[in-house]
């Protein structure tokens, strides 16, 4: 029996883990870096123990360092949260081997998973359908190769990276010249002009299915989740259900993913991504971890992921049988993040001055920040996600554009009147969008349209009018707001 | 004495006149007229033509942090007078951090021969790398001394090219 979980991360998501083991009555441990301190997961859990400094190498990421924590506080298991550790097959298998419970799948899914290439052919084999290509010599009959993958097909070098030597051909006729122009490429830029031809989905959607197995091979999925909304490749909106796809393929494609958890021994939670166009979809790859968006599958399913990945690392069986699991309503998550949607989402750290969360039914704020908490530039820097639920997507977006209204984050930038933005967006209201959404929509995006109320409030703020005056350099001789404010001793 | 508000590359030269709960807030020519009562939480209730607004505001040095009608601004602040209403000219031969964050690389020496998108310091914040590249072909006149791995802030001052 797990009586006390280390958990192997920070931020929003630690906090989430340690809010399941808490309603568990599973005690908690906390593992933290110096510039960690003043995080809220710090105090949270029953325990915390200092791992080293904020550079990740030397604490998330120590293997020992961490092992030394869970032994030192005699832990049983160690729940690694995503990203980090949390797809690292050779940690999970440290774990076990310092007879430890990993919460999460075994070692070898792990492992086989994190191969790009080794997973793609296994879902082939299984059945599962994989984006059609061609990486074998391109020699003989090209134009039938080509013909069978289809068009707009994608030219890549096989070595490749970084947008060289990759051409998007979309007639048959321009096939030829792009091979060359690619080959000629993909020799200057690698010293290798092997070629890959790959279908080219210009207008994918992001879509993503949520599974759940314990470790006697029972797997259930928990139906998809929509991730199309990204920018910079990283989702910032999430809903589930998607509109984009049929009951009928809803199903194929649930049945897709379960195929896949099986051929890979699958147990915990994961998540099998797909890419979807025009009524098809391909297995772009799969998470053998908790999903940072996990939290519209539980909405919408009435279902504890968490909970669920410790009771299956427990060796308990799983209780519900796919019949059970019914998609309710509607679930949007908006992620929050220190970061500048009008300079190309530059990170933004900064100190946390006032933090007010939206509260009210159908609301959900996984957060890992507190008011008066600096936010770092070491880590990741997302500070919260606001979930909502309501019994249709329409209710859902009004309930989200409420939630989003009053959160109330000051101190530093972040991407709030962004995310505002899109949700009032037409064609996201429509749900017609892919995955250029962003790029297309908001490439030069910047804050418009500035009320008056918030131009009173600034010159409000100030009790009384003050003297200060602004020398030539721009530092401030006096005024008022150098000797105030709480915040100010951290500093 | 007026103040001035820079949201990204709008500036506002702005005024406020207070009497009681009233207000009339001055902007350029335009004038409006509101009222306003403060909250216990430290809100700011704003009236305008009677449909009102809970705001909140967050100063720090000339940075003032609001939140208003459902978003969250940053405005930078000043106070001016009428007689002094100049800004320092900005050379793009300075190029200062955009981020706060760790100098990762620093691709060229003191001196160096540079092309325009040339990177000349590779810096990291929150797991993702920003490129300070060259704006225009030139000779680097004086670059910064802090050594890989060290922290810089935003506004820091980065390198500078020569004189053309």
């Amino acid at each position: 029996m797990i009586k006390k979980i280390l958990i192997a991360n920070r931020g929003e998501i630690a906090c989430r883990i340690i809010r399941a083991c808490k309603e568990m009555s599973i005690a908690s441990v906390s593992v933290y870096s110096d510039v960690d301190i003043n995080s809220p997961h710090v105090n949270m859990a029953d325990e915390a123990v200092c791992i080293g400094p904020a550079n990740p190498a030397e604490s998330y990421l120590n293997f020992e360092k961490i092992i030394d924590a869970a032994k030192s506080t005699s832990s049983d298991a160690i729940h690694p949260g995503y990203g980090f550790l949390s797809e690292n097959g050779d940690f999970a298998e440290y774990v076990a081997d310092s007879g430890l419970i990993f919460i999460g799948p075994s070692p070898e899914t792990i492992k086989v998973m994190g191969d790009k290439a080794e997973s793609k052919k296994m879902m082939e084999e299984a059945g599962v359908p994989t984006i059609p290509g061609h990486d074998g010599e391109l020699s003989g009959n090209i134009d039938s190769i080509a013909k069978q993958i289809g068009f707009p097909l994608m030219v890549k070098a096989a070595a490749g990276g970084g947008g060289k030597g990759m051409r998007a051909v979309y007639k048959p006729e321009d096939l030829t010249g792009a091979i060359e122009s690619a080959k000629n490429e993909a020799r200057n830029s690698f010293g290798n002009d092997t070629l890959i031809l790959e279908r080219f989905l210009d207008k994918p959607r992001h879509i993503e299915v949520q599974i759940l197995g314990d470790q006697k091979g029972n797997i259930i999925h928990l139906f998809e989740r929509e991730c199309t909304i990204q920018r910079r490749h990283q989702k910032i909106i999430e809903e589930s259900p998607s509109v984009a796809i049929t009951n009928k393929l809803r199903k194929k494609m649930g049945e897709a993913a379960i195929k896949a958890a099986e051929v890979t021994n699958y147990y915990s939670t994961g998540t099998v991504e797909f890419l979807y166009q025009d009524g098809e979809f391909y297995f772009l790859e799969m998470n053998t971890r908790l999903q940072v968006e996990h939290g519209v599958t539980e909405m919408v399913c009435g279902i504890d992921l968490v909970k669920w990945q410790i009771r299956v690392a427990n060796g308990e069986e799983l209780s519900l049988t796919q019949k059970d699991i019914k998609q309710k309503g509607h679930s949007i998550e908006c992620r929050i993040y220190a970061e500048d949607p009008s300079r190309n989402f530059l990170p933004t750290p900064g100190f946390v001055r006032k933090l007010q969360l939206p509260v009210g039914p159908g609301i959900r704020n996984d957060v890992g920040i507190i008011e008066g908490q600096e936010v770092s530039s070491s880590y990741d820097p997302l500070l919260s996600k606001l979930v909502v639920w309501d019994s249709n997507r329409a209710d859902a977006i009004d309930r989200m554009n409420y939630a989003l209204g009053n959160f109330v984050v000051l101190g530093l930038i972040t991407n709030q009147p962004f995310l505002k933005e899109i949700i009032s967006n037409k064609d996201f209201i429509k749900g017609n969008f892919d995955t250029n959404f962003i790029s297309e929509n908001f490439a030069d995006w910047k804050l418009e349209d500035i009320p008056l109320e918030a131009i009173a409030s600034a010159l409000l703020s100030s009790k009384s009018s003050s003297t200060t005056v602004v020398s030539k350099d721009s530092k401030e001789i006096s005024s008022p707001w150098n000797q105030k404010g709480h915040w100010r001793q951290g500093l | 004495m007026s103040e001035r508000l820079i949201l990204g590359d709008k500036s506002f030269d702005v005024k406020i006149r207070r009497a009681g709960d009233n207000f009339t807030l001055i902007i350029g020519e335009d004038e409006f007229s509101g009222s306003y009562s403060r909250m216990l939480d430290g809100g700011i209730n704003v009236q305008f033509d009677k449909s009102n607004s809970i705001c909140y505001t967050e100063k720090n040095l000339d940075e003032i942090y609001v939140f208003a009608n459902g978003k969250n601004y940053f405005f930078k602040h000043q106070k001016v007078r009428f007689d002094s209403v100049e800004q320092e000219e900005v050379s793009d031969d300075r190029v200062l951090s955009p981020i706060t964050g760790k100098l990762l690389d620093n691709k060229v020496a003191h001196g160096s021969q540079v092309s325009k998108g040339d990177v000349v310091l590779v810096l990291e914040a929150m797991k993702m790398e920003h490129r300070l590249t060259a704006p225009r072909d030139g000779k680097i006149a004086s670059i910064t001394e802090v050594e890989i791995g060290g922290q810089v802030k935003e506004g820091d001052f980065m390198f500078e090219l020569e004189d053309e």
